[in-house]
């Protein structure tokens, strides 16, 4: 036994003292990296900025800037997150002159799995289609990280002819929150919403073999390309959003249909009674929100009855809507009556601040 | 006499074996530590925080900061968490009842007036004297409420909280300004997160202004370099490697996110122990287990919390206790995990291996230096085995102390100079020599405080942020 723990504590002994040796080497190194990074930096601050403001030109600037391309990718990083218009165009020149995108292209390739990251987010960022096939690759990638980034890649230089290839993906990632799935499908920019229309039309209205071609069900591919639509206030998208409104349809669509019109803001021939009396009270305040949204007159008694619905947020848009659609003498007149609903009168009256809640209820 | 020494020798060998399943464990969570800190720095390559702001889908948040006599750093605290980066979020002070000037600096220098704001009871807690605006910051609300105890104001926070997510703060703590960003992405992104803990770093000496870290620096203090080791290892190779292994059994009450409809489901904290943070992560784990949801508790090395720990013995001893009393509390509260194949690794090994190692180490640890004094005395003199081991022991605490710092290096470079990190290499080995012995007799009289149902909290003495 003594000879065994012996054994095990030089063993200990020596793996400490490795790890402070490793500790000492990545400090120096760090150090190091963070010498040459400021100096490379300062150096190439003034070159970038000579060049965009044309000072410079585009093959000086390349050969000042064409070495330690993983520093480089550093300093330009957050030139490629805040620049836009011509002077993002010229910083997509530059790294191509330099030679700064056939050195990420060949990492995407044959790099490390941490190179291959850094490779994707560069490359998509400056939206670079020859990567494409790689993206496409990785999106079947058992590298959870890797295939996240070839995703935001894809989405980030918007190749429509991948959308159903990464939305599938993201859809099969079950992990992923109905938010981020969004956030990265408008990152294909408005032209996917013809993509999805005419997707729908197809698959939706005339076969109706949704779920069989993304895998989930309607229910959630549909709540996403309408907020897809709201998102981009895609009016050629209402009309199959009206042929899918149902009162009897799953109320998460219904729901996100809803939400979509308001920001559209779109008006719609369709009777809205059942959705004001919906059983879901997230549609109920929805409609109420959309009908003050097109300033729609003709529910005016629903939206008075809305005003005792047990849910706040229903009483609260009703309210609103009726205050939006410039009946505040109704408001004016339940608060004076002291009839059902005068609380959330009195709210918004209030909130509204041309009005004082005191003279109200005084008359 | 033969009988007792054969009584020792077994209690050696048990020593021997609990040593190294203890040890054994902890090098896995190292390993599996070390492949999480890894994935989670490649993975930043692809989050951009800053599109958060530009998005649509964020989660807002309510930050609940519960105070009780903290009018020396609230007011710091506060401005920090104004100040931080996030698109929508609001403050939720909660004065608990303190008998210092902590509400009076609050009306003094945030301007509040008396609230409309109406709220819902959704959790039991003291009476609320009164609910505060502040006419300077229109997302900073503030409750005035009779003492309850921590657990109960942040039911109070949690009860006035309008948002989805819940942050807790501690008075005593600052936040970077983009950890609220970092901590809350895994909501945005993944369904099944309920709960997320950061980080916590130790405050003491280091450059604040503007309620915000500027430059770190190791104190001058042995007591606090030796907690900067302790909170090292803690969160980043304990809370890493549980969270790795999806059995996070702590959610620091310095600084963890919620959803709040979770929080209410689960009752809120629990205001009958000390340890309401673990506490209510045992409970949620319960709950969500039972009730066959997937879920997620995760854990993040970098979303950074500061924290002024204590410069003195006699306020870390009491801390100490007043931990071990709270992790007992938390565990014989939800007893029902302990071995139980239903819960998973949860109730099969971890809560187990926190009951047994976590809550009776101390108990263990007394009685291997009894054993030990008891084997010199009966052999009149040093077994070469007994000083063989006792140096393993050492070793072994000093390898878990340089992994923390390695993975400290290899990622977040906090302590920029070197010698700053040569000197936590020697407190690793110092620590052993009187600090370890001290510790496991102070969460000895946290045990022997839970049985004698001890109920107060202690007090700790605070130091202006500034004053730094």
């Amino acid at each position: 036994m003594l000879k065994y723990l012996y054994y095990f504590s030089s063993a200990l002994f020596l793996l400490i003292m490795t790890i402070v040796l490793i500790i000492i080497t990545y400090h120096l190194l760090h150090k190091r990296r963070t010498k040459i990074f400021k100096q490379k930096k300062e150096e190439w601050e003034k070159f970038l900025f000579q060049y965009l403001d044309d000072d410079l030109k585009l093959e000086e600037a390349a050969a000042e800037m064409n070495d330690s391309y993983f520093y480089l990718y550093d300093f330009l990083k957050p030139y490629l997150k805040n620049l836009k218009g011509n002077d993002f165009e010229k910083l997509k020149k530059l790294t191509k002159t330099n030679k700064m995108v056939d050195f990420f292209l060949q990492k995407l390739e044959k790099g490390n799995r941490e190179e291959k990251i850094k490779a994707a987010a560069f490359l998509g960022k400056l939206g670079e289609k020859r990567a494409l096939p790689l993206f496409k690759e990785y999106l079947n990638s058992n590298d959870k990280n890797l295939m996240t980034a070839s995703i935001w890649a894809i989405a980030d230089i918007g190749e429509q002819e991948l959308f159903f290839e990464v939305l599938k993906t993201v859809l099969k990632e079950s992990s992923f929150t109905f938010e981020a799935l969004t956030e990265i499908l408008i990152r294909f920019g408005e032209e996917s919403c013809y993509q999805i229309k005419k997707f729908l039309e197809n698959n939706f209205s005339e076969e109706n073999n949704l779920e069989e071609i993304l895998g989930v069900p309607d229910y959630q591919s549909l709540s996403l390309f309408f907020d897809i639509f709201g998102y981009f206030r895609f009016v050629p998208g209402v009309e199959i959003m009206v042929s899918t409104l149902d009162s009897e349809y799953n109320e998460e669509v219904l729901i996100h249909i809803f939400k979509a019109l308001v920001k559209i803001e779109y008006p719609i021939a369709k009777d809205l009674t059942p959705y004001l009396n919906h059983n879901s009270w997230v549609v109920r305040s929805q409609t109420a929100r959309y009908l003050a949204k097109i300033k729609n007159n003709d529910y005016l008694l629903e939206l008075k009855k809305l005003l005792t619905d047990e849910k706040w947020w229903v009483r609260y848009y009703a309210a609103l809507a009726i205050f939006k659609l410039g009946k505040e003498e109704v408001l004016i007149d339940i608060v004076k009556n002291k009839r059902p609903g005068y609380e959330m009168g009195i709210y918004i009256l209030d909130q509204a601040g041309d009005l004082k809640v005191g003279e109200v209820e005084s008359g | 006499m033969d009988n007792f020494y054969y009584i020792l020798l077994i209690f050696d060998y048990f020593a021997v074996l609990y040593f190294f399943l203890v040890n054994g464990t902890y090098l896995f969570l190292n390993i599996k530590a070390f492949f999480s800190i890894k994935k989670y720095w490649s993975a930043r390559e692809t989050i951009e925080f800053e599109n958060m702001f530009q998005s649509e889908f964020y989660k807002p948040v309510s930050i609940i900061i519960p105070a009780y006599n903290e009018e020396l750093t609230i007011v710091d605290n506060i401005i920090s968490i104004l100040s931080l980066q996030y698109p929508e979020y609001e403050v939720v002070v909660v004065n608990d009842g303190s008998k210092d000037n902590t509400i009076d600096e609050l009306k003094a220098k945030f301007n509040l007036v008396i609230s409309s704001r109406s709220y819902r009871k959704d959790l039991e807690t003291q009476q609320v004297r009164e609910v505060y605006d502040s006419a300077d910051y229109p997302n900073l609300v503030v409750v005035d409420k009779e003492n309850g105890g921590k657990a109960d104001a942040l039911n109070a926070g949690i009860n006035i909280s309008q948002f989805p997510l819940v942050c807790n703060i501690d008075a005593d703590s600052l936040i970077d300004d983009h950890a609220l960003l970092k901590i809350i992405e895994p909501f945005s992104k993944d369904w099944r997160v309920v709960a997320a803990g950061g980080t916590i770093r130790v405050a003491n000496n280091c450059d604040i202004r503007g309620g915000q870290v500027k430059k770190v620096r190791l104190s001058k203090k042995s007591i606090v370099r030796i907690q900067v080791l302790e909170y090292l290892r803690a969160f980043l190779f304990g809370r890493v490697g549980w969270a790795a292994l999806d059995s996070l059994l702590i959610i620091s009450g310095a600084f963890g996110v919620f959803k709040r409809k979770h929080l209410i489901k689960a009752g809120g904290y629990s205001t009958d122990t000390v340890g309401e943070d673990m506490e209510l992560v045992l409970k949620l784990n319960r709950k969500l287990k039972k009730s066959g949801r997937e879920y997620r508790v995760v854990f993040f090395p970098d979303p950074v919390c500061w924290t002024q720990v204590p410069e003195d013995f006699q306020t870390l001893s009491n801390q100490r206790r007043r931990w071990q009393r709270g992790l007992g509390q938390s565990l014989l509260m939800n007893k029902e995990l302990f071995f139980n194949i239903d819960y998973g690794l949860l109730g099969v090994f971890t809560y187990p291996f926190y009951f047994f190692v976590e809550f009776l180490g101390p108990v263990v640890e007394i009685l291997g230096y009894l054993a030990i004094f008891l084997t010199i005395f009966m052999h009149s003199g040093v077994p070469s085995v007994a000083v063989l081991f006792f140096i393993t022991a050492i070793l072994m605490g000093i390898l878990l102390s340089v992994t923390s710092l390695l993975f400290e290096e290899m990622t977040f470079h906090k302590y920029e100079k070197l010698s700053e990190k040569l000197t936590l290499v020697l407190y690793a080995f110092l620590e052993n020599l009187g600090y370890k012995q001290l510790h496991t007799i102070w969460r000895l009289r946290g045990i022997i405080d839970l049985i004698l149902k001890k109920k107060s909290w202690g007090s700790q003495k605070r130091k202006n942020f500034t004053n730094n």
